[in-house]
C-alpha cells in the first residue's frame, strides 16, 4: 500500500528549481535511503516533505492526503524530521529537549500527562539516553546530540521518520550505533523510514530500498544490489570504483580506486 | 527535577516581590510610621472598617500617591521583563530587549502623537497614547525584524544596527513632533519622554493592566511554541509550530506589553534585557517558567529602582529610566562583550 | 552624529529650563491672552471666601486667608517674599533661590516632577503656579483636590495685576499696591531718560551660543530692551526660540547681552561671530543675574536699570 507519494514535484529556491518534475511512491514499513552527490537534491526533497519549503508544482500525499492542507500541528504528530543541524544555544535539559517532541499531542492549555512522560523515558531508552536526562543539551558531544534528536523526533511517535545526513559528524562506532536504532524501529515498530545518506555503503547496508538522484532527478532506484553498481556510481558520482559484497549483510560495499589507477 | 527547583524559585520571586512592595510603600519623602500605614492599607480592603486615627494627608499620600505609583512600577517591570523574555526566544539573542531593539523608540513615536494631536495634553482620556504606542512600537519592531533577518539567521551586528538605525529614526520623529506641536502639548510629551512613575494613580494602573495580562497570557499559552523556537525555525516547523503565526505573535505582543509600559511611564532602559538573562540562567530557557519568573523578578527591580529614584535625593526625584540606564548600561556593554567574543571564538 | 545629539539634546535642555525655571514660558506668546480681570477690590482687607479669576482663565475660591502656601515657581516665591507674607510659605521648589530666606523652606523637589508626597504633607490651602506643567496641575487638582492659582505674567501690566491679584489672594493688598507703585515709579524714571535718546541700538540676548537661543518678542527680556531704548534683535522670532546665526550677522547687532556674566569672555572669542558690530567694538556684556531680567517680579526694574545704562550710558553718566 502506498504510504507516501510525491506526485510531479518542482521544489527549489528562487527560480532555478532544485528538483524537476520529481515522483516517489513510498510504502508502509519501508525504509528508503536517498544518495546522491552534493546538490543533487537530497536535501530539498527532505524539505518539501517536512513542509519548510513549498513547491512550485506537484503535490505530497500522505494517505492520500494533501500535505499542504493538513495543519502543523497534524503533520508533525504524523511525521518526525532529524534535520541536518540545529542551534542549541540555550540549556534546556535533555529531558526537556525530548519533551518537546511532544509538542503536536498536546494540547493548548493541558499540561504534560503521564503518557507523555512515559513515551518521553521510552524513546530515551531506546536512544541510550536516559542517563542524560539532566544534563544541559548544550554540554553533549555529537554523538550525544544526535541521540537526543532521534529521541526527540521518536517522542513525536512518528509513522514516518525522516533523517537528513544523521550520520555526518560521527564517529564510526556512533554512525552504526545510529542506523542499528533506525533499523531496529523499522524491523520491530513498522517505522517507514527515509533516511538521506551521503556514504554509499552504509546506505547499501541498511535500506531496503535506495533512490539515487543526480542533479535534481532520478537516476535510478530498486533493491540495493540492484542501484549501486560500478556504472551507477561512476555515472552519479564520476568515481572509479569496485562493487564488492558486505561479507555479513551480502549487501553492495563500494571499493573506491584512486582516479589516476591503473584501471 | 528543574521544575521542581523552577516552583521553588516561582514562590520565592512572589515571595521578594510582595515584600518589595511592601518595602516600597513604606519608603517616601514623608514618613509614615509603619503601624499607621498598615491601617490605613487595611482601612481600604473591602468590608474593613477602622477609625481615622491617622493624619488625613497621610491617607492620600499612601493610598493615591505611593501605592499606585508601586503597583504601576511593578506592572511596568513585569510588561518590559516578558516583552524582552519574548523578543529574545524570537531573536534567539539574548541582547534583544525593547528598547535596544526600537520597538520603544516607536511607542514614543506614536504615543507624542497621540499627546501631540489626538488626546491633547494627555489629560482627558488616556486610550489613545498606548493605542498609538503600540501601533508605533509593532511597526518599529517589524521593520527591525526584517532588517535583521535578511540571511537565515540573525546575527548579532544585524540585530544591534538595526535596532539603533530604527530607534535614532524614531527619536528624530520625536523631535519633529516636538518642533511642530503646540508649548503646552510640547511640554507634555518631553516630561512623559524623561520616563518616570510620578504620574502614577489608579486610573492608570487600570488602563495598564489588559495590556499587560493579555500580553502575558498569550505569551505563556504558547510556551511550548517558544521553547521550540529556541531550537531554530525549522526544527519549531518540524514539531508542528506554524512558525510564521508564532512569530507574528510575539511582535504583536512583544509591542503590547511595551506600548502599555511606556504609555504609563515613558522610556525605561534596560530591565527587559537584565532580567530575562538573569532569570533563565537561574531557572533555566523554559518560557513556562522563565516568563513568570521574569515578570515577578522584572516587578521587584522596577520598584526598587523607583523607590531609589524617588527617595535617594530628598523631595527631588530622578528619572526612574536613569536608574537602570545607570545600573543596567554596564551590564548590556558586559554581555556585548561576551556575545562578540563567543561569535568570533566561533 | 554627536554634534546633532548634543544640539537636540541643548534644544530640549533649553525649551525645558527657560520655559519652566525661568517663569517666562514659551507658551506664554501662544496660549489664550487672559488678562486678570479681577475686580479691583475696594477694600484693602480682603474678606474670605474669595473667588478670583486666574491666568490659567481658572475661577478660583479661596475659602479662608491662607496659611500654608506652596509655591511651584520661582518667581512666585519671590513675590510671596515681597508681599511680606514668605513665612506662610511650607513649600518651595529647588529652583527658588531668591530671597535668601527660601532656604528656610522646606523643598518639595524639582517641578518634573515635584515631590507630590510632601505637597500633600504640608496640607497647603493655597499653591501657586506658572503655565505649563499641566500634568501635575492636574495631578494636584483633580486627584489631591489642591486650590491652585496659576500666575502667568507676559507683560508689565500683566505683572502689575498679577502682583494684585496675588495681594487679593493673601490678603497683603496694601503691599500690593505699594509694589506696583514703586516699580512704575522706577520704570517711568528711566523710561523717560530712554525716551529722549535719538538712536536704539540693536541690541541681542544671548540665552545660549550653540546652538542661539534668544528671547524673542513677547519675552519680559524684548520688552525690557524696547523700554531701555534698544532694539530687541531677536523680536523677529516668537518667544524663546532658535535663532539662525546667517540671520544674527546680517543684523549685526551693536551689543550682545550674556546670559550670565561668565560667558562674555567666551562670546568674545567665539568664532564666526568676530564680525558682529558689537564684537568689534567690545560691546559685549553679562548681568551679574539672569533673573533680573527674566523672573516676572519687582527686581526687573533693577534688570531695566541695568540694561538701560549698558544701551545708553551716555543718558546715565550724566
Amino acid at each position: 500500500m502506498t504510504y507516501l507519494r510525491i506526485e510531479h514535484l518542482t521544489c527549489g529556491y528562487g527560480t532555478r528549481p532544485v528538483l524537476a518534475d520529481f515522483s516517489l511512491d513510498l510504502d508502509q514499513g519501508d525504509y528508503l535511503a536517498v544518495v546522491g552527490p552534493n546538490g543533487s537534491g537530497k536535501s530539498t526533497l527532505v524539505r518539501a516533505i517536512a513542509r519548510t519549503l513549498a513547491p512550485t508544482a506537484g503535490r505530497i500525499l500522505l494517505n492520500d492526503t494533501d500535505i499542504a492542507r493538513m495543519p502543523a500541528r497534524e503533520r508533525a504528530a504524523v511525521i518526525a524530521v532529524v534535520a541536518q543541524d540545529e542551534p542549541w544555544d540555550f540549556d534546556f535539559t535533555v529531558a526537556e529537549m525530548v519533551l518537546l517532541g511532544r509538542l503536536p499531542h498536546l494540547q493548548r492549555f493541558r499540561s504534560e500527562t503521564v503518557r507523555d512522560h512515559s513515551v518521553v523515558r521510552q524513546a530515551m531508552a531506546q536512544t541510550h539516553t536516559l542517563h542524560l536526562a539532566e544534563r544541559p543539551v548544550t554540554g553533549l558531544s555529537g554523538g550525544e546530540r544526535q541521540r537526543v534528536r532521534v529521541a526527540r523526533a521518536l517522542a513525536q511517535e512518528p509513522s514516518l521518520l525522516i533523517l537528513d545526513e544523521p550520520t555526518a559528524h560521527l564517529d564510526i562506532a556512533h554512525q552504526v550505533e545510529l542506523l542499528d536504532l533506525t533499523r531496529r524501529l523499522n524491523r520491530e515498530q513498522g517505522l517507514t523510514i527515509l533516511a538521506v545518506l551521503h556514504d554509499l555503503n552504509l546506505a547499501a547496508q541498511y535500506a531496503h530500498r535506495l533512490l539515487m538522484l543526480k542533479d535534481g532527478r532520478r537516476f535510478a532506484e530498486g533493491r540495493p544490489g540492484d542501484t549501486v553498481t560500478e556504472e551507477s556510481v561512476r555515472a552519479v558520482y564520476g568515481s572509479r570504483v569496485q562493487v564488492m559484497l558486505h561479507p555479513e549483510e551480502q549487501s553492495p560495499h563500494v571499493i573506491l580506486l584512486s582516479g589516476d589507477g591503473q584501471g | 527535577m528543574r521544575a521542581h527547583r523552577g516552583r521553588v524559585v516561582l514562590v520565592i520571586a512572589a515571595l521578594v516581590l510582595l515584600a518589595t512592595l511592601l518595602l516600597a510603600a513604606g519608603i517616601g519623602a514623608v514618613r509614615i510610621p509603619v503601624g499607621e500605614g498598615l491601617r490605613i492599607l487595611l482601612s481600604h480592603l473591602p468590608g474593613a472598617h477602622l477609625a481615622r486615627t491617622w493624619p488625613e494627608p497621610h491617607e492620600t499620600i499612601l493610598w493615591q500617591i505611593r501605592l499606585p505609583r508601586v503597583v504601576l512600577g511593578a506592572l511596568v517591570g513585569m510588561a518590559l521583563s516578558v516583552a524582552g523574555g519574548a523578543y529574545q526566544g524570537l531573536f534567539k539573542n539574548p541582547l534583544a530587549d525593547p528598547y535596544v531593539l526600537g520597538v520603544s523608540g516607536g511607542a514614543a513615536v506614536g504615543g507624542a502623537l497621540a499627546i501631540a494631536f489626538l488626546d491633547r495634553m494627555h489629560l482627558k482620556t488616556l486610550g489613545p497614547v498606548p493605542l498609538l504606542a503600540f501601533a508605533g512600537g509593532l511597526l518599529a519592531v517589524t521593520v527591525v525584524y526584517r532588517l535583521a533577518s535578511v540571511g537565515r539567521r540573525v546575527t548579532v551586528v544585524a540585530l544591534l544596527l538595526a535596532g539603533v538605525a530604527v530607534g535614532s529614526l524614531m527619536i528624530s520623529l520625536v523631535s519633529l513632533i516636538l518642533v511642530i506641536t503646540r508649548p503646552l502639548e510640547r511640554d507634555i510629551i518631553i516630561f512623559w519622554l524623561m520616563g518616570g512613575l510620578s504620574g502614577a494613580n489608579w486610573t492608570k494602573v487600570g488602563w495598564m493592566l489588559p495590556y499587560l495580562a493579555a500580553g502575558l497570557a498569550a505569551l505563556l499559552c504558547y510556551g511550548r511554541e517558544l521553547n521550540a523556537l529556541l531550537m531554530g525555525e525549522e526544527t519549531a516547523a518540524h514539531l508542528g509550530v506554524d512558525v510564521e503565526r508564532l512569530k507574528r505573535m510575539i511582535l504583536i505582543v512583544g509591542s503590547l506589553l511595551t506600548a502599555g509600559a511606556v504609555a504609563f511611564s515613558g522610556a525605561i532602559g534596560f530591565v527587559g534585557l537584565i532580567v530575562p538573562h538573569m532569570v533563565r540562567l537561574l531557572v533555566g530557557p523554559d518560557h513556562r517558567l522563565m516568563l513568570p519568573v521574569s515578570a515577578l523578578v522584572g516587578a521587584t527591580v522596577l520598584v526598587a529602582a523607583d523607590t531609589a529614584a524617588r527617595s535617594a535625593f530628598g523631595a527631588t526625584e530622578v528619572p526612574v529610566g536613569l536608574v537602570m540606564a545607570l545600573a543596567g548600561g554596564p551590564f548590556f556593554l558586559w554581555l556585548l562583550r561576551l556575545k562578540l567574543k563567543a561569535a568570533a571564538g566561533a | 552624529m554627536i554634534g546633532i545629539r548634543k544640539v537636540r539634546a541643548m534644544a530640549l535642555a533649553l525649551v525645558l529650563t527657560v520655559s519652566v525655571l525661568a517663569g517666562c514660558t514659551g507658551s506664554a506668546t501662544q496660549t489664550t491672552p487672559t488678562p486678570a480681570s479681577t475686580p479691583a477690590p475696594t477694600a484693602k482687607v480682603t474678606t474670605y471666601p474669595v473667588t478670583l479669576k486666574d491666568d490659567a482663565g481658572n475661577s478660583v475660591t479661596i475659602a479662608q486667608e491662607p496659611k500654608h502656601i506652596v509655591s511651584l515657581a520661582p518667581s512666585n516665591t519671590e513675590l510671596l517674599f515681597a508681599l511680606g507674607k514668605g513665612p506662610l510659605l511650607v513649600g518651595r521648589t529647588d529652583f527658588c533661590d531668591y530671597p535668601a530666606d527660601v532656604k528656610n523652606v522646606p523643598s518639595v523637589g524639582s517641578l518634573f516632577p515635584p515631590s507630590y508626597e510632601k505637597i500633600v504633607a504640608a496640607k497647603p490651602d493655597l499653591i501657586l503656579m506658572m503655565g505649563g506643567s499641566a500634568d501635575v496641575k492636574k495631578k494636584l487638582a483633580d486627584e489631591y483636590k489642591l486650590p491652585i492659582l496659576t500666575l502667568e505674567p507676559k507683560n508689565f501690566d500683566e505683572l502689575y495685576n498679577d502682583i494684585k491679584l496675588l495681594g487679593a489672594a493673601v490678603n497683603a493688598q496694601p503691599q500690593a499696591d505699594k509694589i506696583v507703585a514703586d516699580m512704575q515709579a522706577a520704570v517711568k524714571e528711566i523710561t523717560d531718560k530712554t525716551a529722549k535718546a535719538t538712536a536704539k541700538p540693536a541690541a541681542f540676548y544671548v540665552a545660549s551660543d550653540d546652538p542661539i537661543f534668544t528671547a524673542g518678542s513677547g519675552t519680559f527680556i524684548d520688552a525690557l530692551i524696547t523700554m531701555a531704548g534698544g532694539t530687541n534683535v531677536g523680536g523677529d522670532v516668537k518667544g524663546w526660540a532658535q535663532y539662525n546665526l546667517e540671520q544674527l550677522v546680517a543684523k549685526n547687532p551693536a551689543i550682545l547681552i550674556a546670559d550670565n556674566a561668565t560667558s562674555v569672555d567666551q562670546l568674545k572669542a567665539k568664532k564666526g561671530w568676530d564680525g558682529l558690530q558689537a564684537i568689534k567694538t567690545g560691546k559685549v556684556y553679562g548681568i551679574s543675574d539672569w533673573n533680573l531680567m527674566t523672573r516676572p517680579g519687582p527686581r526687573l526694574t533693577q534688570g531695566l536699570k541695568w540694561l538701560a545704562e549698558t544701551i545708553h550710558p551716555e543718558l546715565f553718566s550724566k
